[in-house]
């Protein structure tokens, strides 16, 4: 158990709390005493005492308690270059879901991998030619084999995609 | 009999098929060999490029992928210290070791050759095994269902190595997210805030490709450990080890083959706990080193890398015949099954049992075809882990979008990915399991309207769950698996307290 486990476990028991507020008014099998609201309602109730017990077992075990992942080898301090690139990753998701549409897969897709390629491997000419051809492949074999109507946004002015 | 297995042959002897196969197992392979992309991340990426095929190419290149997967996890294991799947976490320092006496060669060989042999005795049993469980399972009713998924449920909180406190959160996490969208017993909306996309529920596929591929980016943003190959790698040629191999290791194959196939049978075990259990066993059965020999190391490695694979082949026993899945591969196995509109369950076996079939007769092309390819990629296996992540993981990131996209052709989904996946980074960064997540939300389901239709035929009394006996012997099982480490931690503490005071 860590110091973060404390902090988890108060997370979970919010959890569970906001969970089962709305659970109760779920709807009833017309005649039984059970229905929709009776399955999330023990999964909440389980979840706030699982959290609590989380919680008290993390105080129980003392606050001088190491960061320590299961395998007890402790976690390496992300560099801020990590932490960079993590959320670069987040962004780059969240960016096709809010620009596929305007922007069109093929340029949504070519400005996410030719980013975050140059961002974690560093050699321009090389992300290029990975995005040129990963992108396209991706393109043929979802959107032409696959037939999954991928977002063609702004190339689709020109009638070829 | 032989009408069925002809038919099933025609469905997988077509060069659609085999190319699907050979294509897929390639693939499993490759993602296998590359440090820290794992057997289950592979699967999932492979997903959505299943969707526009009929069910046995669809199956049969998740079964080439997971099989292939497994075995090629040994070689990063072997040649760099880091398993490429964690089951083969077991036996890392012992495949390494043998690594630096320059003998990688004869490991990886040994682990290719006994991972498809243990994967051809556990289909062996899958054939034999499954249709005549499927004639005892099509006696269940709502009661047994409801139970096996309860165990399949316990199996993956218990089983797992760390806390069971945070292997049971993980599991309530994944019940809960299971809970959301539209429940089917009254037909009203759960946790949807509005939001239409979320009627249908929290998508299966988006979850999976979440949970395993994109929080393996995220994982690798942060870690980007410089991956040196060994001058050894450059070296391989197994062929000539294989004789030898057989001869010495049959005995740790076969109780490997066995245990792992056993493990695999239990709902909610898989792969991982298989190759532990194997490799202790093998390790007590090691001859003891003779005066100035050292120990034999390979006997452990043999007998736990068959029983990984051999695990994955008893799993689709308890999916195939009651649906309820044995790790998170056959959980896939689930999901595209349903996808596809075929229920998993004993009447597989009689409704769509050409496909049943064929889905076995896959298994043993994928064991038999992993040897040439396995040999193929340990001799190139230095080429192989020599393409830099940096460049892989912008591509895999880009294939998850397309794959968590193209369920429902929205960009919700991918929403849905992003979330779950950096829900998934930060439960393993906190010590809590996701495999348990992903089998609850494939198995709440199954539970929740199994437990409904029962408590609907006993009228709302929930001694309608345990009013047949072989319901009351699950529910005996299942009470006994919550129980059995409970008593262990009360002794132990019992004992060290009059040591204590």
């Amino acid at each position: 158990m860590t110091k973060s486990d404390t902090l988890i476990g108060l997370i979970l028991m919010g959890v569970a709390v906001a969970a089962l507020t709305p659970a109760w008014t779920f709807a009833s099998v017309p005649g039984m005493r059970f229905g929709a609201w009776t399955f999330p309602v023990f999964v909440t109730i389980a979840l706030g005492l699982s959290g609590a017990a989380l919680t008290i077992k993390s105080l129980l075990s003392g606050s001088e308690v190491p960061e320590v992942a299961e395998d007890g080898v402790a976690e390496p301090k992300a560099t801020p270059s990590a932490i960079i690139g993590f959320i670069l990753i987040v962004a780059a998701t969240l960016f096709y879901i809010f620009a596929a549409d305007a922007l069109g897969f093929l340029v949504t897709s070519a400005l996410i991998v030719l980013a975050l390629s140059l961002f974690f491997w560093r050699r321009p000419i090389p992300c290029l030619i990975l995005t040129l051809v990963s992108v396209p492949v991706a393109e043929l074999i979802f959107a032409r084999a696959f037939s999954v109507p991928l977002p063609r946004g702004l190339l689709s002015v020109t009638g070829l995609f | 009999m032989a009408e069925i297995l002809l038919a099933s042959a025609g469905l997988v002897f077509t060069p659609y098929v085999l190319t699907v196969i050979f294509a897929a197992s390639v693939f499993g392979i490759f993602v296998g060999a590359i440090p820290g992309l794992s057997a289950t991340m592979a699967t999932a990426l492979l997903v959505p490029l299943t969707f526009a095929m009929d069910p046995v190419p669809a199956l049969g290149a998740i079964i080439a992928t997971s099989a292939m997967a497994l075995f090629a996890g040994d070689i990063p294991a072997a040649l760099l210290r880091m398993p490429g799947t964690p089951s083969s976490a077991a036996y890392v320092d012992d495949i390494h070791g043998m690594t630096r006496k320059g003998e990688s060669a004869k490991g990886l060989t040994a682990c290719l050759i006994f991972s498809a042999l243990g994967g051809l005795f556990a289909t062996v049993v899958l054939i034999i095994g499954a249709p005549l469980l499927s004639r005892f399972a099509a006696q269940f009713s709502s009661d047994e269902y409801f139970w096996l998924a309860t165990l399949g449920l316990s199996c993956a909180v218990i089983i797992f190595a760390g806390s069971p406190l945070k292997g049971f959160i993980s599991l309530l996490i994944g019940l809960l997210i299971a809970t959301v969208g539209t429940d089917l017993s009254t037909g009203s909306t759960r946790y949807t805030f509005g939001i239409t996309e979320l009627q249908s529920g929290i998508g299966f596929i988006p979850a999976l490709i979440g949970m395993f591929a994109f929080a393996e980016i995220l994982r690798f943003a942060l870690s980007r450990d410089e991956i040196v190959v060994p001058h050894e790698a450059q070296k391989h040629s197994g062929l000539g080890h294989i004789k030898g191999l057989l001869r010495t290791y049959w005995l740790p194959n076969l109780r490997g083959s066995l245990v792992g196939t056993m493990t695999g049978v239990l709902p909610g075990a898989g792969g991982g706990v298989a190759t532990w259990i194997s490799y202790g066993i093998g390790k007590r059965f090691a001859k003891p080193a003779a005066k100035g020999e050292e120990e034999d190391k390979l006997g452990a490695v043999v007998e736990a890398s068959s029983a990984n694979n051999s695990s994955l082949a008893g799993a689709w026993i308890p999916t195939l015949v009651f649906g309820i899945p044995g790790d998170a591969i056959t959980a896939v196995v689930v999901g595209v099954l349903l996808m596809k509109g075929i229920s998993p369950g004993p009447l597989v076996f009689t409704q769509n049992a050409d496909m049943a079939y064929a889905l076995f007769i896959v298994f043993l092309l994928a064991n038999i075809l992993m040897i040439p390819l396995g040999l193929i990629a340990i001799r190139f296996a230095g080429s192989i882990m020599r393409i830099p992540r940096e460049a892989l993981m912008p591509v895999i990131l880009l294939l998850s979008i397309v794959g968590a996209f193209a369920v429902s052709n929205s960009t919700f989904d991918v929403g849905v990915m992003l979330a779950l996946g950096v829900l998934a980074f930060f439960m393993e960064r906190y010590g809590f399991p996701v495999a348990p997540t992903i089998l609850a939300i494939v198995l709440a389901p199954i539970l929740e309207k199994n437990m409904l239709m029962s408590l609907m035929k006993a009228r709302g009394d929930l001694t309608g769950l345990v009013d047949r006996p072989i319901a009351i012997v699950l529910a005996l099982v299942t009470v006994a698996i919550w129980i059995t480490p409970l008593v262990s931690v009360l002794r132990k503490r019992q004992r060290s307290r009059p040591q204590t005071s």
